[in-house]
């Protein structure tokens, strides 16, 4: 378990480092979701739209959008492959992202294409404290990440 | 003796009078013409030239008469007001003209009397209405000051300077009917100065001495207060009708124009402004035509949330001008007590980024300065000139320049959301030609709260038979955020982009969901023989057409008049003719509607400076369409339903928002459905597709 401040990250999922996306590989697929410290950055999310399932998806390129308190954007596939599940729960309901990232507030399931290949760039295991607390010191210093932000996220 | 003195200082303020206006006169010139770019002097000089002679023609003459002389827009805006100022400005004028010009012409043998009936009745008829003006001021500025009105030491200075000229007049004449002895012949015609003698006569004083002190006061207040006159609030006396009089014989800029020639704008800010001015000379009067009235206050949303006169016209103009006289080598500095110039810099900053340049203050503007157009040029002197662009613009700016949208979207997949539909024709985001073309914009494209928009619109399209295109990712933002945000020279490229899309694509027409878009379309693209259409407009000629046609619907419903489509463009009757084929009786205005229509707080690239002022500024646009009845709120702007749905989703609110759009789509029946469903009915045969529905 990676945990800088209040953000943790469970080490056994695996993390694109750029979008705080992150992927757990299960039966089937790969579980995806966005990770404590993207949803803190982000702030609280207000609409999500993902693609149906049977849709292909590239690794880095969209799946679906998302428009957040402090963010309006992509939300950008960790690996390639096709939609195999949409979580309807967090299209209703999109507030369940921030409230248990890595529970109810998944994305989609991935059916993946290409996975040794794709999950060899993403953060993951030993890799992911570091990069964390890099990440949490960059965002610091670059005046993003304010501490009554963290306390909210917290 | 007495009289060489009163000539040698009557001399000497007209000199300083003449000195102050031919001040404001070159300060105004060093503006540009127009929104054209002029290279050499001679040019420039042609085309200022060119703007005075066109304020000899007669609407321009018929505007300076209603609005310059007679008030028109103070009228409307209020009636207190236009008495106050109505009845200071012409009792000044008639006393200045039957005080200053009769001695004159007095003193050339005209025979002319200060007892002459005509003139004792004038001249305390005109001082009466100038005392009672400036006493409505002082009680409307001092006693019950409204929430938008701010009161300076010049707006005290000046009614002071009235009052006692005006008060000063009665004793002047008072005292000389005293000093004169006899009763005056017409004495019973200058009301006020002939009683007031009567009343002071059993004071017995030497009151030849008394008059001549009397006079030579009055006389040095009215010249000093000449003097002043161009250095004060009151040189609005003049700049204001001559703004008018500028702005009704305004030159209408070719498109590529309006964005300033090639190399205009410098494509890095530099450190300081260079020496140049990103100002018209228009706008530089303008900013002297300001009466600081406090209207534009009252009109901004801005102000109301956050209470700082900066965030309206009013408060950006007084600061701008400020940094105006700190550039000006002048003695006053020396006196000067304002804060350092990087801090008015940044004050200024402050608030021309937290206007939602929604332009409802033009509307309320009494002297029709071009509010909108003004506070764009200082946010592009800040972003372009000065290096203050906002860090989160900024960002916002590389982002188009990597990725051609504000929002850092891959912009191939710029059409994602169109994938979510169904059954789409193959070549729609490949056509090679096409009649139409569908520019969607960044907001509908990108953001999931109002992707239903686009989807409706394209739909739309498609049932009704249209020949569309989209561009996909070979579409790039319009440039309107750029162009708002103070980069117009980041925008070209854009522009040459998506104009060459259109002659590629060979479209005689792009329809358009948001207006902002449309707006800068409009307003910056060189683009001929192409028309260029709302939805709104689209929708109403469908339905005009009867292609388009609604059960009637028993809903009550409202409609929020966008900012760029309705004040920005002008288009406020299409939409409405849409909803009252749709709700007929049960359509409703909001409290503030059409040209005063309320900002949904999304405009102006606010969201970028100040995220928590948009839901602030929302939440008064709300609390009307709450307040209007209607359970359907209807608009024709995606950000504006992006930022009123959320704010209606936060107030709590059953109101439900769609887009002009989606109303259309899910309450309408377009004819070849009704002609299919007829066919069903009939059990009669149809035999493919029916001739192609031209575009309206």
């Amino acid at each position: 378990m990676a945990r800088v401040k209040e953000f943790v990250l469970p080490d056994d999922l695996y993390y694109d480092r750029k979008e705080h996306i992150w992927g757990r590989v299960e039966q089937g697929g790969v579980r995806v979701g966005l990770d404590a410290f993207g949803s803190c950055a982000a702030g609280t999310v207000a609409y999500i739209k993902l693609l149906p399932p049977g849709r292909q998806v590239q690794k880095g390129r969209p799946f679906g959008s998302m428009e957040a308190g402090k963010y309006v954007g992509p939300l950008k596939a960790p690996v390639s492959g096709t939609v195999a599940e949409v979580n309807q729960e967090v299209l209703a309901n999109p507030a369940l992202v921030n409230a248990d990232h890595y529970g109810e507030g998944w994305f989609v399931v991935i059916a993946p294409s290409n996975l040794e290949t794709d999950l060899a760039d993403l953060a993951h295991g030993d890799g992911v404290q570091p990069w964390l607390e890099e990440e949490v010191r960059d965002y610091e210093e670059g005046g993003k990440l304010k501490p009554e932000a963290e306390r909210e996220c917290a | 003796m007495g009289g060489a003195i009163f000539h040698a200082l009557a001399a000497l303020s007209l000199l300083v009078f003449l000195a102050g206006v031919a001040g404001r006169v070159r300060f105004w010139l060093g503006g540009s013409p127009g929104p054209t770019d002029h290279r050499n002097r001679r040019s420039k000089a042609l085309a200022l030239s060119r703007r005075g002679l066109s304020i000899l023609r007669p609407q321009t003459l018929r505007v300076v008469l209603w609005d310059g002389f007679l008030l028109r827009r103070l009228w409307r805006a209020s009636r207190l007001r236009w008495s106050i100022h109505f009845s200071i400005a012409w009792s000044f004028a008639g006393l200045f003209a039957i005080g200053s010009l009769g001695d004159m012409a007095s003193g050339l043998g005209v025979p002319l009397e200060k007892d002459d009936a005509w003139f004792a009745a004038l001249n305390d008829g005109f001082g009466l209405a100038l005392l009672a003006g400036v006493t409505l001021a002082l009680v409307r500025r001092y006693a019950l000051p409204q929430p938008h009105t701010r009161s300076l030491f010049d707006d005290a200075v000046v009614l002071a300077l009235l009052a006692l000229l005006a008060g000063g007049g009665f004793l002047v004449e008072a005292g000389r009917y005293l000093k004169e002895g006899a009763a005056a012949p017409a004495g019973h015609y200058a009301f006020l100065g002939y009683a007031l003698s009567r009343a002071a006569k059993p004071l017995g004083w030497d009151w030849a001495a008394v008059y001549g002190w009397l006079w030579w006061s009055h006389s040095l207040l009215a010249l000093g207060f000449v003097a002043y006159l161009p250095y004060s609030k009151l040189l609005h006396m003049f700049a204001s009708p001559a703004a008018i009089a500028v702005e009704a014989g305004a030159e209408t800029a070719a498109p590529a124009a309006a964005l300033g020639a090639g190399g205009a704008v410098p494509m890095r800010c530099l450190p300081e402004n260079g020496g140049r001015l990103p100002f018209s000379a228009r706008q530089l009067l303008e900013m002297d035509a300001c009466t600081r009235c406090g209207e534009c206050l009252r009109a901004c949303s801005s102000f109301a949330v956050k209470g700082e006169e900066g965030a309206a016209l009013m408060g950006m103009i007084r600061t701008r001008r400020r940094l105006f006289e700190q550039d000006a080598p002048s003695p006053a500095k020396l006196l000067r007590r304002d804060g350092s110039s990087a801090d008015e810099w940044a004050r200024l900053q402050e608030g021309v980024f937290a206007c939602t340049l929604c332009g409802r203050c033009e509307e309320f503007c009494p002297v029709g300065i071009r509010t909108r157009d003004l506070a764009l040029t200082m946010r592009q002197e800040l972003a372009s000139f000065r290096c203050m662009m906002p860090a989160n613009l900024e960002l916002a700016r590389q982002a188009v320049a990597e990725e051609r949208n504000v929002f850092r979207f891959p912009n191939e997949d710029r059409a994602m959301w169109a994938e979510f539909l169904d059954d789409l024709p193959a070549d729609l985001l490949s056509k090679e030609r096409a009649e139409v073309l569908y520019f969607v914009g960044c907001v509908s494209s990108f953001s999931p709260a109002v992707q239903e928009i686009p989807q409706a619109f394209l739909k739309m399209l498609l049932k009704a038979g249209v020949d569309v295109a989209l561009l996909a990712g070979e579409e790039w933002c319009c440039g309107f955020p750029l162009i708002v945000g103070g980069r117009a020279a980041d925008a070209r490229n854009l522009i040459e982009h998506n104009v060459e899309q259109v002659r590629r694509l060979g479209a005689g027409t792009v329809v358009f969901n948001c207006p902002s878009c449309l707006y800068a379309w409009r307003k910056w693209y060189p683009l001929e023989g192409v028309q260029l259409v709302h939805s709104t407009e689209f929708i109403r000629d469908l339905v005009r057409s009867g292609r388009l046609k609604f059960e009637r619907s028993d809903l009550t419903v409202t409609y929020h008049d966008p900012c760029d489509l309705g004040r920005g463009l002008g288009e406020y009757d299409a939409p409405r003719e849409v909803l009252r084929s749709f709700a007929d009786g049960g359509f409703v205005e909001l409290a503030e509607s059409r040209e005063r229509a309320l900002c949904c707080g999304g405009g102006g690239d606010v969201e970028m400076w100040d995220p928590e002022l948009v839901g602030e500024v929302n939440s008064i646009l709300t609390g009307t369409v709450e307040g209007s009845g209607a359970s359907l709120l209807v608009q024709a702007c995606p950000q504006c339903k992006r930022t009123t749905q959320r704010g209606l989703e936060k107030a709590g609110s059953g109101i439900r928002t769609l887009d002009i759009a989606e109303l259309a789509l899910e309450f309408g029946t377009f004819a070849d459905e009704r002609a299919s469903s007829h066919s069903r009915r009939e059990e009669v045969a149809t035999d493919g597709p029916g001739e192609r529905v031209r575009p309206p």
